[in-house]
């Protein structure tokens, strides 16, 4: 990168072709602008040649409407929202070998799901928790993420939540989602995804034979693929008009598999994110660079083909990145993100549900949140202003923000360090966004 | 200018922003994040 001036440090503009450009702000992430000739011209007066603005000027009115030179501040202590990883049970039906969930029962049988479930009860006491919590606090938004384990084992239990939340006064907006690996009976579960109008995000790690070597449910003794289940149950939930969203974890056993997978999700005008192994296993240099080819190949090809009318950062986003955001970390675990254990116990996320800062039940939600970000483990996580590693000093910093932090912290010991994927983060991030400027571009010439 | 230029400029202006091309899109929701954020 070319190095700034101090007063814009941090913008970039690259050429798309003869006649169009792309700028984006590194040190204040506004979302990647496309600019005529002339617009690109003046900014690179501006930011590299020591122009002043002109308030009178059509263009820089242009440039700084645009937020190009906003001093964006990363999130501040005040609550807007709150996102709750609701652990509705601590059992799932398949045996992911990388799955993070801590202490997971895999594959429970149908006898020991109940025993691994949080109790009616208990759901109804955390619902009103949650409601007096954000109530208290003045927080608008309560996003509930119904998780665990594979939640749709006990899908009642998810129906009786919903009915307690909407039996109470309606001061707080309640959302839900779920995330499943989509091996549910349809006919139990699409009607309650359909009542509380419930979003879905569904696992798919590969295509057919690599998705099934790692997705597998275990019967008589014999592994099961579950794709054509899967992808069964996603048609039930297509002709009921859900559309839900993918998830695809990348392994080095399917990373060859991105490109059908992209298009299979792309012809059903399905949006995906797709995210990196978060296993301890640190993977050899080769493994790495391997995984850059794969997926510069792939935003490459969705940059210049992907249809237009799907935008990239919507439906084939890339890990935690939002360009549009100033991060100083990649996710707002212990913030506005908690997850709460089957039990009750609260943590800053479902990746360290081992480190518990209270029962919701019996303790309410102040005290944990206060916790963690008093606790030594969790502080820079829950306020990240804090971080002072060598990310901070990264021209990407915004963007990756380090990455995954629980996944830094369980392999390396440390936030304050690179995160096991840096070197394919560091690669890849200039090729996102100009796959993204190309798709905009594309969608730009398409109107006469 | 070439045609393609002006036109883009007549119809977004001269810096074009995802949300002039998508307005219509939850491009920055939580429901994209759906693990994470």
């Amino acid at each position: 990168m070319k190095p700034f001036s101090e007063k814009e440090k941090g913008i970039i503009v690259r050429p798309l072709d003869d006649r169009f450009y792309y700028a984006f702000n590194f040190n204040n992430p506004s979302g990647i602008k496309i600019l005529s000739h002339r617009a690109a011209k003046r900014l690179i007066a501006i930011t590299e040649e020591g122009d002043s603005y002109d308030k009178n000027n059509k263009i820089d009115s242009s440039i700084i409407k645009s937020g190009l030179f906003h001093k964006t501040n990363t999130a501040s202590d005040k609550m807007t929202h709150l996102s709750v990883w609701l652990h509705v049970t601590n059992s799932c039906n398949l045996s992911c070998y990388y799955c993070y969930i801590p202490n997971l029962r895999k594959p429970a049988d149908s006898d020991t799901i109940h025993n691994l479930s949080m109790k009616t009860h208990d759901a109804k006491t955390i619902s009103h928790r949650l409601i007096s919590y954000c109530e208290e606090r003045e927080i608008k938004n309560l996003h509930v993420k119904f998780a665990g384990g594979e939640p749709t084992l006990d899908i009642t239990l998810i129906r009786e939540f919903c009915r307690e939340i909407s039996k109470q006064p309606k001061k707080v907006n309640v959302s839900y989602g779920m995330i499943t690996n989509g091996v549910f009976n349809a006919n139990q579960v699409i009607p309650i995804l359909k009542e509380f109008d419930i979003t879905l995000s569904v696992s798919i790690d590969g295509y057919k034979s690599t998705h099934d070597d790692i997705r597998f449910h275990v019967i008589n003794k014999r592994k099961n693929g579950t794709w054509d289940l899967i992808w069964a149950n996603i048609e039930n939930l297509l002709s009921v008009g859900i559309m839900p969203y993918l998830l695809y974890t990348i392994t080095p056993s399917n990373i060859n598999d991105i490109h059908k997978f992209s298009d299979l999700a792309h012809k059903l005008n399905l949006g995906y994110r797709l995210s990196l192994e978060r296993s301890k296993k640190l993977y050899e240099p080769e493994i790495k660079k391997k995984v850059v080819t794969k997926l510069t190949e792939l935003y490459c090809e969705l940059g210049r083909n992907m249809n237009y009318e799907l935008p990239i950062s919507r439906y084939a986003r890339f890990s935690e990145w939002n360009l549009k955001k100033k991060k100083n970390l990649a996710c707002s675990a212990g913030r506005n993100y908690i997850a709460i254990s089957q039990r009750g116990y609260v943590s800053s996320c479902q990746m360290g549900m081992n480190n518990k800062y209270g029962n919701i039940m019996t303790d309410g939600l102040e005290l944990p949140m206060v916790m963690m970000k008093k606790n030594g483990y969790t502080s820079i996580i829950a306020k990240p202003i804090l971080r002072n590693g060598i990310c901070n000093s990264c021209e990407y910093y915004y963007v990756c923000s380090g990455g995954c932090p629980e996944h830094t912290v369980n392999t390396f010991g440390t936030i304050d360090t690179l995160s096991p994927w840096c070197t394919v983060f560091g690669s890849l991030i200039p090729v996102y966004m100009e796959s993204i400027a190309r798709q905009m571009l594309r969608k730009i010439r398409s109107k006469k | 200018m070439s045609e393609i230029e002006a036109n883009a400029i007549d119809t977004f202006g001269d810096v074009i922003q995802e949300e002039d091309l998508y307005p219509d899109s939850n491009l920055d929701t939580n429901e994209d994040c759906q693990d994470c954020d």
